[in-house]
């Protein structure tokens, strides 16, 4: 009987460091006995992908093993780290894929504390659309998107128990320059305040992307609320963008919960065509080209919308939700409803899915439909 | 001879009655001292269970309907704020951190840290019956109810004292009102049912096992059922805890919480 061969191909880069975290985290428990042992843990998932558009139904099938070794807590290094092995047999370019999520080293030069290496970088504040966040890109509003996870040098310096100055630097691929942000964060008055900068360089004719923004979090009353100002700037785009929210819950007698959240986001300057998301993407330079026309963008327009997000749990183990995104220009929607089943302490059904609600020259229109069905156990 | 029995009768008997009057004294006594007052009581329970500093490592087992999760946590807490870490595969490197009435969290896969809602404080604690305001409530009960004697009555075979406490008029609370059996002898509480302000009974909690640790008896088993809906519950156990713990000055900062 012969045997289909499947062809496998590893990061070889990856497959090194891993190999190195390997040896590293046996260096530091010989040379630092512990009473704790190592530790690895981790999740595996199995994920199947079916997706409808231009009348063709696809379905696809992935696993995934996230992989993280739990070291000493009084060990001499801070080693974090958290790889990602990904077999996809619908991939084009490599079926099997191993990359980190984590793979940093933590340290406390005096007042400061240092991160080293790959790490997520991200600067949440609640909202379901943050345009300040340090990567932007509409892969990065996936709360776990890879585009979050770039290799970096992070040095935290705390001025009190809720007020630090952050300063990153990290990498850009095609770019011999480092992108670099400086943010400020406190607490004022119960509200979580924050500043910051962010430069990105670029080599094309667009120019360094020069980011302000500023973000603020606090409660009025029974009700969560929360803001963010931005402005973007390079050779060809000035957008001013803001955005304000707020959040509720209302937790039943019997036990269960209904969560609601809703935000407006505007941004003001956009002279381009556009469709989804990739708004966010400023550094396309076919997308600031002067050729690019648009009789409904002769002047300066203003990008609005309308997220809304509700989430009702069922019980302690199973909960319901819907997530929106409207386009006020054209009324086209996103809808994004979502399912999950915890079996047991860790066994999880997740269930998602897109549906767009809109004609094919709307900006958030279309008929793709997907759902996908993650069924992931953590160990 | 004749003398040296009289003698003898005189003082047995004086011994006799020195002793009955020794204890009647006594049991009076007794029955003075334990004349306490509702703040008396509460306020001895307190000392028990009243935390300045302390580190814990306990575990939360949540039941609904034959479903079981288990939750591990590890936290440090002093007289206004608490840190915690949940230790089990699902929640690993989740923590929070609260200071006063505020409500920080740590998502350990993206690292973000999200000041959260104040109105997400009542929501039940990683899916349990324990709300978050309810485990980290660290105000004294007196300071939030005031409460009265109603009664004294055995459970599981301990004499108890049986108060109840009704919130005070201004105080953020997360019951109106509260029913506490407490043992009279190691003050300590036995059980406890929390009532809405419509009368509804909201929580019922027990407690099914306390030890004694550096001299104060403490819950270490309790289970929690929401009396709103049917076969659920959480039971909280305290595996380990170590009072007046030397706690870190950055312990309760967000740089920690990252």
């Amino acid at each position: 009987m012969e045997f289909e061969k499947i062809e496998i191909k590893i990061n070889r880069s990856a497959a090194i460091i891993l190999g190195s975290v390997l040896i590293l985290a046996a260096a530091i428990l010989i040379s630092s006995p512990s009473a704790e042992a190592i530790d690895i843990g981790g999740k595996a998932s199995f994920i199947n992908y079916l997706t409808y558009s231009d009348s063709e139904f696809e379905n696809d099938f992935a696993s995934e093993v996230e992989l993280e070794l739990f070291l000493p807590s009084d060990s001499a290094v801070s080693l974090e780290n958290r790889a990602v092995i990904t077999i996809d047999e619908s991939s084009e370019e490599e079926k099997v894929d191993l990359w980190f999520k984590k793979l940093y080293l933590r340290q406390k030069i005096g007042e400061i504390t240092a991160k080293f290496g790959r790490q997520p970088i991200s600067w949440s504040y609640g909202a379901l659309i943050n345009p300040v966040d340090y990567s932007l890109g509409a892969e990065n509003l996936d709360q776990e998107g890879r585009a979050k996870f770039v290799d970096a040098v992070e040095l935290y310096y705390p001025v009190n128990w809720g007020t630090g100055v952050t300063f990153i630097t990290s990498d850009l691929e095609g770019e011999s320059d480092n992108k670099w942000a400086l943010r400020g964060r406190t607490t004022l008055r119960g509200y979580d305040l924050s500043a910051s900068y962010v430069k990105t360089p670029s080599s094309t004719k667009n120019g360094d992307l020069d980011r302000f923004g500023m973000t603020a979090k606090g409660d009025l009353g029974p009700v969560g609320l929360y803001g963010a100002f931005g402005l973007w700037e390079n050779n060809t785009i000035d957008y001013d963008i803001y955005q304000i929210g707020a959040d509720y819950s209302y937790n039943f007698l019997s036990g269960s919960q209904l969560y609601l959240q809703g935000e407006y986001l505007a941004i003001k300057g956009v002279e381009r065509e556009f469709s989804g998301f990739d708004f966010l993407d400023v550094d396309q330079e076919e997308n600031n080209s002067e050729n690019d026309t648009n009789d409904s963008f002769n002047e300066s327009s203003k990008l609005e919308f309308i997220n809304t997000n509700l989430s009702y749990d069922i019980d302690d183990f199973s909960a319901v939700g819907l997530m929106t995104v409207t386009y006020l220009g054209d009324g086209s929607t996103l809808f994004i409803p979502n399912y999950s089943y915890l079996f047991s302490s860790n066994l999880l059904l997740e269930v998602r899915g897109s549906l767009a609600a809109g004609s094919e020259d709307e900006v958030l229109g279309g008929d793709a439909k997907a759902l996908e069905l993650s069924l992931s156990y953590t160990f | 001879m004749l003398k040296n029995s009289k003698n003898n009768w005189q003082l047995k008997t004086f011994s006799v009655l020195a002793l009955v009057y020794f204890l009647i004294f006594t049991a009076a006594f007794s029955a003075l001292a334990e004349e306490l007052t509702a703040d008396q009581i509460i306020n001895r329970r307190d000392e028990n269970e009243y935390i300045i500093t302390a580190y814990s490592e306990s575990e939360m087992i949540i039941k609904n309907s034959g479903r079981t999760q288990t939750k591990e946590m590890r936290s440090w807490q002093d007289e206004e704020n608490a840190l915690a870490e949940f230790t089990n595969p699902r929640d690993r490197g989740t923590r929070f951190l609260k200071r006063g009435d505020d409500l920080w969290m740590f998502f350990p896969q993206a690292e973000d840290l999200v000041k959260i809602s104040g109105h997400m404080l009542e929501q039940g604690m990683m899916g349990s019956d324990f709300s978050y305001q309810d485990m980290l409530e660290s105000d004294k009960l007196t300071d939030l109810y005031d409460f009265k004697i109603i009664g004294e009555e055995e459970y599981e075979g301990r004499p108890a004292y049986k108060l109840e406490g009704v919130k005070v008029p201004g105080k953020e609370v997360s019951y109106y009102r509260r029913v506490i059996w407490i043992d009279q002898e190691r003050f300590v509480g036995l059980k406890e049912d929390l009532y809405a302000e419509s009368g509804r009974l909201l929580k019922e909690v027990n407690v099914l096992e306390v030890k004694e640790i550096d001299s104060r008896w403490y819950p270490t088993h309790v289970i929690m059922e929401n009396k709103l809906r049917q076969n659920t519950s959480t039971e909280f156990i305290v595996k380990e805890i170590e009072f007046n713990a030397e706690i870190d000055e950055d312990m309760f900062t967000l740089e920690r919480l990252r």
